[in-house]
């Protein structure tokens, strides 16, 4: 692990949803522990209803947490007040997936840009009207767009424009919950490098939520994959994609699609389907899908283990690894 | 490069193969009230008989138009067809009247849709949807019927297909009912199954399941396929031949294997280099500038010009011939990559 000063720790965070007329909870983020540095993309990978959006909103008390600590540059954020939260939240912004649903159809673009400076009381009307055309230079969009309504924008367009909200206030951290997965794939391209770009220029981390793995792939220095509410391995980026250890992330890997179909080798595919988050299957929560299942793996939950040093650090939660395994 | 060719000479498969069904030079549009547009400038494509064949091209380029227009789907008004023949084996299926088109809707043309949440309704069980396909195409018993439903749905990997037949839509998974609408599709054994984005609101482990199941059904069944998606890893993974469509026009067609590593269209090619691939470290995507052009306003010249890196003065004034390069590879483009 690197010795920089970590921006996010997120440890051991549970987010349990109570549904009526059902006696278990739903465990949507069961025992997660992460961190993040400054400047760092962490890419959170699963598939659908494993649970990355609920950690990443539970993390930043969108939704409340059930129990863990979420500190923020030393500050535990469970412990603050409403108040102190809503001004921490200066320095923590999202971006949603649907640039449709995401931004107000009736405010023009001005309005929706510079709505977090006017909530937190930044600047004057004029220092935000400088600020706004700053903004909306430093995505890509034209000054007249900050009269127009969000309608007359494309797709590519309008996630523009909530990336330019969501940077208004400098933040240290974004969570973009899958940024560009509703976008073509010509304009995905646009926006991945705007996010890059924007991460270097204004020294941003992300947290970036997606299950499309090789956008991870290009864009993140950390990768947590995540299994119905667990972290199953988590890894430097390329660590990750060269030595995938858990037989999930192994799996996931090699079901992408690829254009380079020769080389990619033999594909695992996986029988069944996610299993329902409110009764997961005892011991490892993957054990009903997977390849290499064994006896243990039903009756125990496996823990965390940390392989690898420095160069190499990795953890992974599965029954087929032990300490004795050197990287 | 091969002397220059009219477009109905792009044929599809390598071997030439016996075309199940084709689209002859379809222009078709819609009528608003805003006045009329064209969506469809002059598209051709084939199906080879018991092949794989991709569609691909982002949203608004025209593809499912091109097939629900196929299928007669869609309704007139708004939508017109101003040329063009769709032939599906030997007949022209814009001149059939409804009643013979519903003998070939479902029966032996099956489609499956993209979002498997919405092409079920709600409110009537598995069993009943799949036993309607029957009702309509077969006179079975009841029972007979059920037994082919379990059977497909068998096929296709359901496990416990005779309690499915029982439940609702709601009760099942995405990649379920995704699988039901396959089996759903093919009750009836269809020569040719359009598939319109078939994996796209799925995850990618039940991507993979989807694709394979295909492959194996198609083998089983000896049907052809004709795969409509943007996804150009399905593309390369699941077809043979490829036609890729841009603003309304077919603009290359190729060998699979052929449009990856040698694209002529610059579209394709700032497609292809638009992905991230997990091969590979890049700091900078590629990217394509600009938008697509909508069917409003188009410009007079090849629909690309604008976003093009290779664009000429004869490309924003004339509306580019289609090249054959070999019977792999045809292209749309004045001043395409060698």
């Amino acid at each position: 692990m690197t010795d920089r000063e970590p921006l996010l720790e997120i440890i051991d965070l549970n987010k349990h949803f109570y549904v009526k007329g059902q006696q278990r909870p739903v465990r949507a983020v069961d025992g997660v522990s992460l961190e993040l540095n400054r400047g760092e993309t962490l890419s959170v990978v699963g598939e659908s209803g494993c649970g990355k959006s609920t950690l990443a909103r539970a993390a930043l008390r969108i939704h409340e947490p059930t129990s863990g600590r979420v500190i923020f540059k030393g500050q535990d954020l469970l412990n603050l007040s409403r108040k102190r939260l809503r001004a921490k939240r200066k320095e923590m912004q999202f971006i949603f997936q649907d640039p449709y649903a995401s931004l107000d159809t009736r405010w023009p673009v001005g309005s929706i840009v510079t709505e977090p400076l006017v909530i937190h009381g930044a600047g004057d009307y004029r220092s935000r009207q400088k600020k706004l055309h700053e903004l909306l230079e430093l995505v890509g969009l034209d000054p007249t767009a900050a009269n127009r309504y969000p309608h007359e924008f494309s797709g590519g367009q309008r996630q523009r424009i909530g990336i330019a909200r969501a940077v208004a206030l400098e933040p240290d951290l974004i969570v973009a919950d899958e940024p560009v997965s509703a976008l073509d794939v010509s304009i995905q391209s646009q926006i991945i490098n705007l996010l890059i770009r924007l991460k270097q220029d204004l020294s941003l981390a992300y947290i970036f939520i997606t299950h499309d793995l090789a956008v991870v792939k290009h864009i993140s220095d950390r990768v947590a994959v995540m299994y119905l509410g667990v972290i199953i391995e988590f890894a430097g980026v390329e660590e990750l994609f060269s030595n995938p250890l858990h037989p999930y992330t192994q799996a996931l890997i090699s079901a992408i699609p690829r254009i380079d179909y020769r080389q990619s080798g033999r594909r695992i595919v996986l029988t069944g389907d996610v299993p329902d988050p409110s009764d997961p299957p005892s011991g490892c929560r993957f054990h009903p899908r997977c390849i290499h299942r064994m006896d243990i793996c039903s009756q125990e939950q496996p823990q965390t283990l940390t392989l690898g040093s420095n160069g190499s650090w990795h953890t992974v939660n599965c029954h087929l690894y032990t300490d004795a395994i050197n990287l | 490069m091969a002397e220059q060719k009219a477009r109905p000479d792009s044929r599809a498969g390598p071997d030439n193969a016996e075309p199940l069904l084709s689209l002859k030079g379809l222009t078709m549009g819609f009528r608003t009230d805003e006045g009329s547009f064209i969506a469809l400038e002059d598209v051709s494509y084939e199906v080879p008989k018991g092949q794989t064949v991709g569609l691909v091209g982002e949203s608004g380029c025209g593809k499912s138009v091109s097939v629900m227009t196929a299928m007669r789907l869609l309704p007139s008004p708004p939508a017109f067809i101003r040329s063009g023949q769709v032939v599906f084996d030997g007949r022209d299926l814009l001149k059939l009247v409804p009643e013979s088109m519903r003998h070939i809707r479902g029966n032996r043309i099956g489609m499956i849709f993209q979002e498997p949440m919405t092409s079920l309704n709600p409110t009537f069980s598995i069993g009943f949807q799949m036993r309607e396909v029957l009702r309509i195409h077969r006179s079975l018993k009841r029972k007979e019927a059920d037994e082919l439903c379990t059977d497909m749905l068998a096929k296709t990997g359901i496990g416990a297909p005779a309690q499915r037949l029982k439940q609702y839509p709601h009760e099942l998974s995405g990649g379920l009912r995704q699988r039901i609408m396959i089996a759903m599709a093919l009750l009836c054994g269809p020569d040719l199954l359009i598939a319109d984005e078939p994996t796209t609101a799925l995850d990618v482990t039940i991507q993979a399941q989807i694709l394979e199941l295909l492959k194996e059904l198609q083998q089983d069944l000896q049907m052809s396929i004709l795969m409509i998606t943007h996804d150009l890893g399905v593309v390369a993974e699941s077809c043979r031949y490829v036609y890729v469509m841009y603003a309304g026009c077919v603009v290359e067609s190729a060998e699979a294997e052929r449009i990856f590593s040698e694209p002529g269209h610059p579209y394709t090619r700032g497609l292809i280099n638009s992905r991230p691939r997990i091969a590979e470290k890049r700091e900078w995507l590629k990217t394509i500038p600009g938008m697509v052009p909508g069917p409003d306003n188009r410009p007079p010249g090849c629909n690309y010009a604008e976003r093009c890196e290779r664009c000429t003065e004869q490309c924003r004034q004339e509306q580019p011939q289609f090249v054959q390069y070999d019977h792999k590879q045809a292209v749309a483009c004045w001043n395409p990559y060698p």
